[in-house]
């Protein structure tokens, strides 16, 4: 079952073929999508229950490309992928299971499941690779089919915009990556996760750092960190499982995958911290980890503060989801790489329940904007029972997944040591508190508020098909923190096993064998010891991850209260500020709501059970937000720090312009050269003609004739038709023959 | 000295160049053919001087003796002889009967008049 | 080398007259002189082959070069009555061309027959019963020249006949007439 996991990449890409070789009638694309994925799932749960107890990762390599040095590709399963491996699956599962509810009535039916099992095949073919080669073109393919399930209603052309603009931000990314696995071809000689971490230690740490430079970069594209996040909320205007899955739980998770995954990379390319600037005036010291905790830490916050201003319901999730990224990113750039993936775990059930549930609301209510609904609760109970919950785990209410996770990451911080260290906690606990702000306010507008819409309007429960996977999500979203409690932090025993490379292995030098090639006594990777963490230009990150774990008392798992007091003070702060702000926001202007949707003509008739989610309504007049007394800084977040503007006019106007200008220069420069040659030709072969052909040439010819005529004129005088004049020749050509042949004029012997 | 061969070639050189001049000089076609017949017999003096005189040479098929068949020293240049006046009494013949059906058609043998193969 | 001997007296005397009469032949205008001219430069050349000791030759040149050829000659002359024919110019631009001609061979002959050591040269004594000889080796050693002299005389006699006959179109084949008279005209076919 090992031997052939790859298939689990590849079954699910069945469906492309499938799907798109024959158009079956309505739910069978959708049931042989599902089947392919459930197929995936369960030998997912098969391996991840029987490798359970390994302590080696699995690997099957062939060659590929042979050469000097040969390119191999291969995949394995330790235990990093499978955790990913399930999230990937489940999700995935739960997204086809929830689309043959949400995409019924859809003419392209089958497009869409075939897209859908392509996708899942590239994510799964991310995680299961060896080496970064094949980990890069499933990325590209990963990327491709987000293109193509943003752009699914490609006969939209807000669709379309975002899918290019999707493709085109994180191609920025790409090229970095590009460029780092050329980097890495030169440096080590191979693409191989093992033989680039085991030959680490000789490897030149500037070399090291750039390739996890340029490898951040892909990330930052993929998993829309800032500056590169401007195409994620755009991408809502796909279906919203597509939202679901890749958006949210999946193809933005591959970044921290990445990250993760290269993490004794980052490590070792941080022992040197990088120079950048302005000589003598303004230097700043960068290491990659440092890169990637400040990247985290920013997006983090600028998209918490965004997703308080939004009002489209799918908008404020996919600010949340650029902000948890943002979380992970952090986790992982403080060194504690098994707390940014372990947040990803949990991330990805809750969010995913929260799309799920917002195409539920969606579906149900006929509308995208926060500002039409209300009072659903009542309307919607399964909805919003699941919903709930995955509303719980996101803000980090104590006990629910994110909980955990959260805490996890913001413990990371806390043993940060350093210049600006405490920022980091800072901003996480603000961004912790903003989360659980915009998100009760969203529990508000949507669920527990009163309706702001005619009441003439039908709001109604989705089918099974669509809330099952919601309640099957809602498990996890629940339960599956527990797996991350710290004092017998079973995620992360569960996932360094294996990783001989990385740091955090050092609890289990006492308890495993660890391979001697790889540790040494101190329980720090190879690549690390002898060395100094405290020397000035390592990261500080590498102390942390290396340093002393402080646990707490027993209660709670072991929790650090310098962590876990503030971290659940600052939630529950958010939770009670949203509620006293929007309880009452939303209790206003029932009336006059209606009266004024009666008046624009809002329609009750909604487009749901087309597919095809409601457009945003200007709802200038009926919904005043509490926060727009911030006056211009609500402005100034509603409109997304105006970032798409800045990149609109820093770089999309210039590139324009730019074209224009040699559009211009074809066209009068270039064309006219090329006209003038082609008019030089003509001229040429006139003259050429008059003149040369017509006198030189033909006076030759012509002359040649001439001659020929005057020649025979006159030799035919020979023939005069007397006999003794040919005598006269015979005899004299006789004597000259006498002469030649006798050699008359030699000399007498 | 003893008899020699060359003065009998100069006369028969001379003798042959005197044809030639007749041949390129007479106005009437009997008068060529009659200075044909000269140098017919010129040649005719040569080759009856040399079986004379030379004998076997230039035969290389004996070494310097002289070469004889059954009946006697080759007398190739008698027989030669014979033949080229056989030949010069065939031609003559038929020359002159030539020239009298040309007499007969254009009633001339002037052989300046005799043009009409020219261009 | 001045004359010493009989021999050669006479071999001057015989070549006087053939030369003389030579250049007579080419010279005379009236035809039937130049005729008689020629007869008697075969005689000349008659005597020099007696000189040379070829008698039988001697007496077949009197035979058929003055006996027959001549006589061939002197009856053409009469039968193409042009005998006193308008001569050449007394010079002309032929008389130049005829001498230089005749006189560059010469002189090419001349010197061709200085040049060299003629090989083998020795004194050929009498040959007994020459005409005997010359008989059998005739239809011996030089059988094919013979042979191919008799076709050459066979058929100069048919061509001499033929050519002196009458003028009229000599159908050699009745076909051949039958073909002129069909392409004259298709209405004497029908007629037959």
């Amino acid at each position: 079952m090992l031997e052939n996991a790859y298939w689990i990449a590849l079954i699910p890409a069945l469906s492309l073929p499938i799907n798109l070789a024959r158009k079956f009638k309505e739910p069978i694309p959708g049931y042989i999508g599902s089947a392919l994925v459930a197929v995936a799932w369960l030998w997912s749960l098969a391996i991840f229950f029987t490798t359970m107890g390994a302590t080696e990762a699995y690997r099957v390599t062939v060659p590929w490309i042979p050469g000097a040095p040969s390119i191999y590709i291969g995949f394995q399963i330790d235990h990093l992928t499978t955790m990913m491996l399930l999230v990937v699956t489940t999700v995935s599962l739960m997204v086809h299971i929830y689309s043959i509810g949400y995409m019924h009535g859809d003419a392209q039916f089958n497009r869409f499941y075939a897209f859908l099992g392509l996708f899942s095949a590239a994510m799964l073919g991310v995680v299961l690779a060896d080496n970064f080669l094949l980990l890069l073109i499933c990325w590209e393919l990963v990327g491709l089919t987000s293109y193509l399930l943003i752009g699914f209603w490609y006969a939209k052309p807000s669709a379309m915009k975002a899918a290019k603009k999707a493709f085109v931000v994180t191609r920025f990314g790409d090229l970095g990556m590009l460029i780092a696995a050329v980097l890495m071809w030169r440096e080590f000689g191979t693409f191989d996760y093992d033989a680039i971490f085991r030959a680490l230690p000789e490897a030149s740490v500037v070399i090291v750092g750039a390739i996890a430079f340029l490898l951040f970069a892909g990330a930052v594209g993929k998993s829309a960190q800032f500056p590169l996040h401007v195409w994620l909320p755009d991408a809502m205007e796909g279906p919203t499982p597509v939202s679901a899955l890749i958006h949210a739980a999946t193809m933005v998770a591959a970044g921290v995958y990445l990250t993760g995954r290269a993490f004794p990379l980052f490590e070792y390319g941080s022992l040197h911290t990088f120079q950048w600037g302005v000589q003598g005036m303004l230097t700043i010291g960068v290491t990659p980890l440092g890169l990637v905790r400040w990247l985290g830490v920013s997006t983090l916050f600028l998209c918490a503060t965004i997703a308080v201003a939004q009002n489209d319901i799918k908008r404020v999730l996919a600010y949340s989801t650029c902000s948890q990224l943002g979380y992970m990113m952090m986790g992982i750039g403080l060194g504690s790489w098994v707390a940014g993936l372990f947040h990803l775990m949990t991330h990805a059930f809750f969010k995913a329940l929260l799309f799920l549930g917002s195409g539920s609301v969606i579906h149900g209510s006929g509308t995208q904007d926060m500002r039409e609904m209300g009072g659903l609760a009542r309307k919607m109970p399964k909805t919003y029972a699941t919903y709930m919950v995955g509303y719980l785990a996101l803000i980090g209410f104590p006990l629910f997944a994110g909980f955990w996770s959260k805490d996890a990451i913001l413990d990371a911080a806390h043993l940060l040591v350093g210049e600006g260290a405490w920022l980091y906690m800072a901003l996480g606990l603000a961004g912790a508190f903003l989360t659980a702000f915009y998100m009760t306010r969203q529990m508000w507008m949507v669920f527990w508020g009163d309706s702001h819409r005619n009441p003439s309007i039908h709001a109604h429960e989705s089918p099974a098909s669509m809330w099952a996977p919601l309640a099957f999500l809602a498990v996890p979203a629940l339960l599956i923190g527990f797996v991350g409690m710290p004092k017998m932090n079973v995620i992360k025993q569960y996932l360094t096993v294996d990783q001989k490379y990385s740091a955090q292995t050092r609890i289990h030098t006492n308890t495993v064998e660890s391979t001697e090639d790889v540790q040494r006594g101190d329980g720090r990777p190879l690549y690390l010891s002898g060395r100094a963490l405290d020397a000035p230009g390592v990261d500080p990150a590498i102390r942390a991850a290396h340093g002393e774990e402080h646990h707490g008392p027993a209660y709670l798992g072991g929790l650090n209260p310098a962590v876990v007091y503030p971290g659940t003070a600052v939630a529950l702060l958010g939770l009670l500020f949203g509620w006293l702000m929007y309880r009452s926001a939303t209790k206003k202007s029932v009336e006059p709501a209606a009266q004024h949707a009666a008046a624009l003509g809002l329609s009750a008739d909604h487009p749901a059970h087309g597919g095809h989610d409601a457009e945003p309504v200007d709802s200038a007049g009926f919904w005043r937000d509490p926060l727009t007394v911030l006056g211009p800084v609500w402005k100034f977040l509603e409109n997304k720090w105006y970032w798409d503007e800045i990149y609109w006019a820093v770089l999309v106007v210039p590139t324009l312009t730019l074209a224009r200008i040699f559009s211009w220069i074809d066209k009068y420069i270039v064309d006219n050269v090329v006209n003038g040659v082609g008019l030089l030709g003509l001229w040429t072969a006139k003259f050429a003609y008059n003149l040369f052909d017509t006198y030189v040439v033909d006076g030759v010819v012509n002359g040649l004739g001439l001659l020929a005529r005057k020649a025979g004129g006159e030799l035919r005088r020979m023939q005069t038709g007397r006999v003794q004049n040919y005598a006269v020749v015979i005899f004299l050509g006789a004597l000259l023959l006498m002469i030649a042949s006798l050699g008359a004029f030699r000399l007498p012997r | 000295m003893s008899h020699q061969m060359t003065p009998y070639l100069l006369v028969g050189a001379a003798l042959f160049c005197v044809g030639i001049f007749g041949v390129l000089t007479r106005r009437n076609a009997i008068g060529v053919l009659m200075c044909i017949e000269l140098m017919l017999n010129a040649a005719n003096l040569n080759l009856i001087a040399f079986n004379r005189f030379l004998g076997p040479a230039g035969n290389t098929l004996t070494d310097g003796a002289v070469p004889t068949n059954y009946y006697g020293p080759l007398l190739g240049g008698h027989a030669f002889g014979i033949i080229v006046i056989t030949v010069a009494a065939a031609e003559a013949a038929i020359g002159l009967a030539i020239i009298i059906t040309v007499y007969k058609n254009a009633k001339t043998i002037n052989v300046d008049e005799i043009n009409w193969m020219k261009w | 080398m001045p004359p010493t001997t009989t021999q050669d007296i006479i071999f001057l005397a015989l070549a006087f007259v053939t030369l003389a009469s030579g250049i007579a032949v080419v010279l005379l205008r009236n035809l039937v002189h130049a005729g008689l001219m020629l007869g008697l430069s075969f005689f000349g050349v008659a005597g020099l082959y007696l000189l040379l000791h070829a008698e039988f030759l001697a007496v077949a040149q009197v035979l058929i070069y003055v006996g027959a050829i001549t006589v061939l000659i002197l009856f053409a002359i009469m039968l193409t009555r042009q005998v006193v024919g308008a001569d050449t110019a007394p010079v002309s631009t032929q008389r130049l061309v005829g001498f230089a001609t005749a006189l560059a061979v010469f002189l090419v002959l001349v010197r061709f027959m200085y040049r060299r050591e003629w090989p083998g040269i020795f004194d050929n004594t009498e040959v007994l019963n020459a005409p005997t000889v010359l008989g059998r080796q005739l239809l011996t050693t030089y059988l094919i020249p013979f042979e191919v002299a008799s076709i050459l005389l066979l058929v100069a006699l048919v061509v001499a006949i033929v050519l002196a006959k009458e003028e009229t179109v000599v159908s050699l084949t009745p076909k051949l007439n039958t073909i002129y008279e069909e392409t004259d005209s298709p209405a004497k076919e029908e007629e037959k």
